[in-house]
C-alpha cells in the first residue's frame, strides 16, 4: 500500500512529461528541464518517505517556521516574474516558497488540530495565526492563486477537524463582508482578471486574451486531439504560458478529451489513494495529514482546470505533475512522499499489532480513554 | 458526557464517536462538493472539446489565418524591337526580430549581419536594440546576399521577397516610361497612362500566421504571377540612347534650364525617341519633381520662327505664294499700324525660299496678313496646333492659339512667326513630320500594342492619319525650301547631316515671363531627313541656354545633326548617291576591315580581336552566338576580356570596353 503513491505519482509525472514534450515540441527545452525536476522530485520523495510519521507532528511547526522565513526572504531578495515577487534564486534554479507552503501548511494544521489540552478559543486563534501569517506574506508577493489555494485547502482541513459550524459560518460571513474592502486592495490587473472571468469577451486582446485563447485551444481538440506536437496555439504564440498554467488546454489540443482525461485521472488516482490512506490511518494526525494533503491537491486541480476552462478567474496556479515548474513538481512529489510515509507507518503497525478495527479520526487522548 | 466526569481537565474533549461521525459526515460533504465541482469542470471541458461553439472556432481560425494581399507582377514595357525598358523583379529584403536575439550570440550576429549586408555594425546594433519584433535591416538586397543570410540559419533573421520595378536601361527615356510609387501604382509617363494594363491586380491569399502576424508557412491560394500585360512601345532603344547622348552634349555645352529632343517616324507618326533634360534614374528616385517633367508634352511654349514653314505652307497651298515668289522684306523694319516688326538681318526683296533661309519675320508676317486671320489660323489648327494630339502620355497640354475673330493685325503678324501663341514640342514634331509625309498629319503613336500573358493583343493602335493638311505638292515644295536653311548661308548650317539632305527650320523664341518678353530664350531646331524621301522628323529644343549662344541654329542644330546621323545609320537608310562621297570621307576606316566572324572551336567559340571595332559591329557579330556580352562606354572597342584567341563557351561572359 505504501508503494501506491510512488506508482501513481510516477504515472502522473510520466503522463505530464509526455504532455509537456508534446506542448513544447520544437519550441523549447522546458520538457528536458522538467525531467531533471522529476528526478529531484523522486529524490525528495524517497527522503520524505523515510521519515517516521510519528515524528512528523514534532517537525511540523519547525517546517512551518522555515516556510514562513523563506516567504519573508522572498519578499526581501526574491526575483520578480509575471508581476509577482515569488522566486528565490537558488543557483541555476529558483525556489518558489509559496509552493512549499502547499505541503507545510496542511502538515502544521494536521499537527495543531490534533493537539490536545487546548481551549477552543486558543486553539482556533493559533490555527488562524498559522494560516494567516503565510497567506498574508504570499498575498504581499502578490500571488493570489496560491492565497486562494491555501485558504481552500486550510478551510477544508479545519472543516474536517471539526470546527464548529457557527464559527465557520461566521468566518464565511466575515469574508463576504470583507469582499468590497478586498476589492479595493487588489491591483488593477487582478480586478481586470476577475471582471474578465465574468465576461471574457470584455477585452479580447487585453485581460480577456488569455482566457479566450485557452478556450480556443481547448476547443481545437475533439476526442483525440491534433496529435503529438501538432497543436498550434501554443507554438504560434497565441496561448501564453501554454507549458505551465495552460498545460491542460495544450493537452486537450494535442491529445483531445482522451488525453486530458488520462492526465487528470492519474492525478485523481493519487488523490483517491491519499483519501484511502487517510481512512485507514492509525492516528488522528495521520488521517488529518493524508486527508489535508489530498484536499490541497484536489483544490489545486480544481482552481487550475477551472481557470483554463473559464469557470474561475485566472490565478496562475499550476496543474500538479503536469505543468512545467521545478518547485511545483518537487512539492507534489513531497506530498506523495508524506502519503507514502503515513501508509508505511500503518503497514508497520499492522504487522506488529493484532488487527483491530480502528476508530477513524479519533484523538490520542480519546483513544486511550476508549482503551481503558 | 465525559466533560462532567473530568472536572480537573478544563479542556473539553469530544467523544470519539462524535468526532468520528462528524469527520465522516464532513468528509462526505466536502467530497461531494469537490466531486460536484470536478463534474462541472469535466462537463465544461468535454463540451468545449467536443461541441465547441462555432463562434469560438471561427475566432480562433481568424486569428491564425491572415489574409495577405499580393500585388501581381507588373507587366513589362518593351521597345519596338522587344528589348525591355521596364520590368519587375523580385528582390529580397532582410528582416530581424530583435526580441528573438539572445544576449549570448548578439554580438556574433551583429558582426555577421554587418559583414554580409555591408552595413555599419553600430547601425545593426541600434536596430537590434529596438523594442519591436520586426525590423527591416536592408531592402533590395542581391539574391546572393539573401542566400548568405539564409545560410546563417538564425531563428531571429529571415528574408522575404518584394516585387520591385526595375528599368534595365536606367535613365533611358525616363519621362516617357515614368516610374512606380511605393504602393505599386504607376506615376508619370507610360507607367501612369498604361497603369490599368500594366498593373497585374491584387490577389488575396490565405496565410497561416503566428501571434506576431508573421507567416508560418507558404501562402495558400491561386495567383497569376504574369497577370500584368506587356506594353510594346515605338521607342527604339538605340535611337533613344542617341537622343539622350545628344542632349547630354547640349547640356554640357550650353547649361540650359531644360532641353528635349524627339524623333518621329514621319510615315507612321511613331515616336522613336523622346528625351528630356533634366532627367532622373527611375531605379533610384529622388524627391525633386522637376526632372520627371516631360517637357515635350507637358510644356506649352512659344515656338518662335520654327512656325514660319507652316505659314509659308499655308500661303503656297492657298496659291498666294510660290517657291521663288519675290517677297519685299522692307529692309528690316515694317509697320503694322503703329507697331514696328523687324528682322535681325535686314533684307530687301528676297525669294519665298530665302524668307525661310534667312528667317525673315517681315516676309512671314506678310503671308499671314495676305491670307487673313480665318484662313491662316485654320491652317495652324489643321497642323494640329491648339489641340491635344491624344498621345498616351499623361499631362498633355493643348497650347494656345489666338481666336481668328478677335485677332488684331499685329497679333496675326507675330503669330506667323510663332509669337503670341504656344505649342507643345510634340505638336511641333507632328506638324514637322506632316511636311515630310506629303502633307498628311499623323496621330503620334507611342504604344503599338498591349499583349496579355498569352501574347494575345488586348489593345492595338495602328498608325492613324489625322488629316491631309496640305497637298503633297505643297509639302514637297516646302521641303525643298526648308533644305535651304541648312545650306551655306542659311541659319542652320550646323544641322547638316553628311550624306543626306536636311529640311529644317531654326527658332529662337523670346520667353514670356510675368506677361512681358524677357531676356530668356528657347532655341530650337526642327526638321526632317532625307529631305527628298523623308523618314524621320526631329525636334530639338533648348530652354534658356546659359552658356555659349542662345540661337536655335547654334544650340539645337548640332544635336539635331547628331541624332540625324545616328538615326539614318540605325534605321539603315541609304545616303543620297550624289552625297555618297561625304559619307565615305566621314566613315571610320576601321569599319572597312574584315567582317567580324566568330570561329567555332572545341564546341565553343574562339574569341576574335574586337579592339578597334565599333560598338554596333561587336554587338551584331556576337549576337548570333550564345555569349553574354557586357559593354561599357560606346564608340570603338579599346579593351576586351577574355583576350583575343581565347576559347569561350556559350553562356560565358565577354566584357568589352569602348571609348
Amino acid at each position: 500500500m505504501s508503494r501506491l503513491p510512488l506508482a501513481l505519482a510516477a504515472l502522473a509525472t510520466g503522463l505530464g512529461l509526455a504532455a509537456l514534450f508534446s506542448a513544447t515540441s520544437g519550441t523549447g527545452s522546458q520538457a528536458t528541464a522538467q525531467c531533471v525536476h522529476a528526478i529531484l522530485g523522486l529524490l525528495a520523495f524517497s527522503a520524505v518517505r523515510r521519515i517516521d510519521s510519528r515524528r512528523l507532528p514534532d517537525l511540523a511547526h519547525a517546517g512551518w517556521l522555515a516556510g514562513v522565513l523563506l516567504l519573508v526572504a522572498v519578499l526581501v531578495a526574491g526575483k520578480v516574474a509575471g508581476g509577482a515577487r515569488s522566486w528565490l534564486p537558488l543557483g541555476p534554479m529558483a525556489l518558489q516558497p509559496s509552493e512549499l507552503m502547499k505541503v507545510l501548511l496542511p502538515l502544521v494544521l494536521a499537527a495543531e488540530l490534533t493537539r490536545d489540552a487546548l481551549r477552543p478559543a486558543v486553539r482556533w486563534a493559533r490555527v488562524a495565526a498559522l494560516i494567516l501569517v503565510p497567506v498574508a506574506l504570499i498575498a504581499k508577493q502578490p500571488d493570489m492563486g496560491a492565497v486562494g489555494l491555501l485558504l481552500l485547502g486550510a478551510g477544508a482541513i479545519v472543516w474536517l477537524a471539526g470546527i464548529p459550524r457557527r464559527l465557520m459560518v461566521a468566518i464565511a460571513a466575515l469574508g463576504a463582508l470583507a469582499t468590497p474592502i478586498g476589492w479595493t486592495l487588489l491591483e488593477p490587473y487582478q480586478q481586470g482578471r476577475i471582471l474578465t472571468f465574468l465576461d471574457p469577451t470584455r477585452d479580447p486582446s487585453g485581460a480577456g486574451y488569455q482566457t479566450l485563447q485557452s478556450l480556443y485551444t481547448t476547443s481545437a481538440g475533439g476526442w483525440t486531439g491534433a496529435g503529438f506536437g501538432a497543436g498550434v496555439q501554443g507554438r504560434l504564440g497565441f496561448l501564453p504560458e501554454h507549458e505551465t498554467d495552460f498545460i491542460l488546454a495544450s493537452v486537450a489540443e494535442d491529445a483531445g478529451v482522451f488525453g486530458a482525461i488520462a492526465v487528470l485521472a492519474a492525478v485523481f488516482a493519487l488523490i483517491a489513494c491519499g483519501m484511502w490512506i487517510a481512512e485507514r490511518s492509525r492516528t488522528r494526525f495521520e488521517a488529518m495529514l493524508a486527508a489535508g494533503l489530498s484536499l490541497q491537491l484536489t483544490a489545486q486541480v480544481l482552481v487550475n482546470a477551472g481557470g483554463v476552462l473559464g469557470l474561475l478567474p485566472l490565478t496562475g496556479v499550476t496543474l500538479p505533475f503536469v505543468s512545467y515548474g521545478g518547485s511545483s513538481l518537487i512539492v507534489v512529489w513531497v506530498t506523495a512522499g508524506l502519503l507514502s510515509s503515513v501508509a508505511a507507518r500503518r503497514e508497520a503497525e499492522t504487522a506488529e499489532m493484532p488487527v483491530v478495527k480502528q476508530p477513524w479520526l479519533v484523538s490520542r487522548k480519546a483513544r486511550t480513554d476508549l482503551a481503558s | 458526557m465525559s466533560r462532567l466526569y473530568v472536572p480537573p481537565v478544563p479542556i473539553p474533549v469530544e467523544s470519539p464517536e462524535l468526532v468520528r461521525d462528524r469527520a465522516r459526515r464532513r468528509t462526505r460533504g466536502l467530497g461531494a462538493l469537490f466531486a460536484l465541482a470536478l463534474l462541472g469542470i469535466g462537463a465544461r471541458g468535454a463540451v468545449l472539446c467536443l461541441q465547441p461553439d462555432t463562434q469560438t472556432i471561427r475566432q480562433a481560425s481568424v486569428q491564425r489565418w491572415g489574409q495577405v494581399t499580393i500585388r501581381e507582377r507588373r507587366g513589362e514595357v518593351l521597345d519596338r524591337t522587344g528589348r525591355r525598358l521596364a520590368t519587375s523583379l523580385d528582390t529580397p529584403s532582410v528582416a530581424v526580430d530583435p526580441v528573438a536575439v539572445r544576449a549570448e550570440d548578439r554580438e556574433e550576429l551583429i558582426a555577421d549581419l554587418a559583414r554580409i549586408l555591408e552595413l555599419d555594425a553600430s547601425d545593426v546594433r541600434t536596430k537590434l536594440a529596438r523594442e519591436t519584433r520586426y525590423v527591416r535591416l536592408k531592402t533590395k538586397v542581391h539574391p546572393a546576399t539573401a542566400s548568405a543570410i539564409q545560410t546563417l540559419d538564425h531563428p531571429a533573421v529571415w528574408t522575404h521577397r518584394d516585387a520591385r520595378r526595375y528599368y534595365p536601361e536606367a535613365g533611358l527615356g525616363s519621362q516617357v516610361l515614368g516610374f512606380v510609387d511605393s504602393n505599386g501604382a504607376g506615376r508619370g509617363g507610360l507607367e501612369k497612362a498604361m497603369d490599368s494594363y500594366l498593373d497585374g491586380g491584387q490577389v488575396v491569399m490565405q496565410r497561416r500566421r503566428d501571434r506576431r502576424g508573421l507567416g508560418v508557412d507558404g501562402d495558400q491560394g491561386e495567383h497569376r504571377p504574369d497577370a500584368g500585360m506587356t506594353v510594346h512601345t515605338t521607342i527604339d532603344r538605340s535611337l533613344q540612347r542617341v537622343a539622350e547622348r545628344a542632349l547630354d552634349g547640349v547640356v554640357e555645352r550650353h547649361e540650359p534650364k531644360a532641353a528635349f529632343a524627339v524623333v518621329i517616324d514621319v510615315k507612321t507618326g511613331d515616336i522613336l525617341a523622346l528625351a528630356n533634360r533634366p532627367t532622373f534614374n527611375p531605379n533610384a528616385l529622388g524627391t525633386d519633381p522637376a526632372p520627371r517633367r516631360n517637357h515635350l508634352v507637358q510644356d506649352a511654349i512659344e515656338p518662335g520662327s520654327v512656325m514660319k514653314p507652316f505659314t509659308i505652307a499655308a500661303a503656297i497651298e492657298e496659291g498666294k505664294l510660290e517657291e521663288f515668289t519675290p517677297v519685299d522684306c522692307e529692309g528690316g523694319a515694317f509697320y503694322i499700324g503703329r507697331t514696328r516688326i523687324r528682322d535681325d538681318h535686314p533684307h530687301g526683296v528676297i525669294t519665298a525660299t530665302e524668307v525661310l533661309k534667312y528667317s525673315s519675320n517681315i516676309g512671314s508676317a506678310k503671308q499671314a496678313l495676305n491670307l487673313g486671320p480665318d484662313t491662316f489660323i485654320d491652317y495652324y489648327e489643321d497642323f494640329g496646333f491648339g489641340h491635344r494630339t491624344g498621345i498616351e502620355l499623361p499631362g498633355e497640354r493643348s497650347g494656345r492659339m489666338r481666336d481668328p475673330a478677335k485677332i488684331r493685325p499685329i497679333e496675326l503678324a507675330t503669330t506667323s512667326y510663332g509669337q503670341g501663341m504656344t505649342v507643345t514640342g510634340l505638336q511641333l514634331a507632328m506638324a514637322t513630320a506632316s511636311l515630310g509625309n506629303d502633307g498628311v498629319l499623323m496621330k503620334p503613336r507611342i504604344v503599338t500594342e498591349i499583349t496579355d500573358a498569352d501574347g494575345l493583343p488586348a489593345w492595338t493602335m495602328k498608325p492613324t492619319p489625322v488629316r491631309q493638311v496640305i497637298s503633297p505638292t505643297t509639302a514637297r515644295t516646302v521641303s525643298r525650301m526648308m533644305v535651304s536653311v541648312t545650306e551655306p548661308g542659311g541659319t542652320a548650317t550646323r544641322a547638316q547631316v553628311p550624306g543626306y539632305q536636311v529640311a529644317g527650320k531654326t527658332g529662337t523664341a523670346e520667353k514670356v515671363e510675368n506677361g512681358v518678353y524677357s531676356d530668356a530664350r528657347i532655341g530650337s531646331f526642327m526638321g526632317f531627313l532625307p529631305a527628298d524621301r523623308p523618314e524621320v522628323a526631329i525636334v530639338v529644343s533648348v530652354d534658356e541656354p546659359q552658356k555659349g549662344s542662345r540661337y536655335g541654329g547654334i544650340v539645337a542644330a548640332p544635336a539635331f545633326a547628331e541624332i540625324g546621323i545616328e538615326s539614318m545609320r540605325i534605321l539603315g537608310i541609304e545616303p543620297d548617291p550624289e552625297l555618297e562621297a561625304e559619307v565615305e570621307q566621314l566613315a571610320d576606316t576601321k569599319d572597312a576591315r574584315d567582317p567580324l566572324v566568330l570561329a567555332r572551336r572545341d564546341g565553343g567559340w574562339e574569341l576574335p580581336d574586337l579592339r578597334g571595332r565599333p560598338l554596333r559591329e561587336v554587338l551584331a557579330g556576337l549576337q548570333s552566338s550564345g555569349l553574354q556580352i557586357a559593354v561599357e562606354g560606346s564608340g570603338h572597342a579599346v579593351a576586351q576580356s577574355p583576350a583575343p584567341g581565347t576559347p569561350i563557351r556559350d553562356g560565358e561572359l565577354v566584357a568589352v570596353l569602348f571609348n
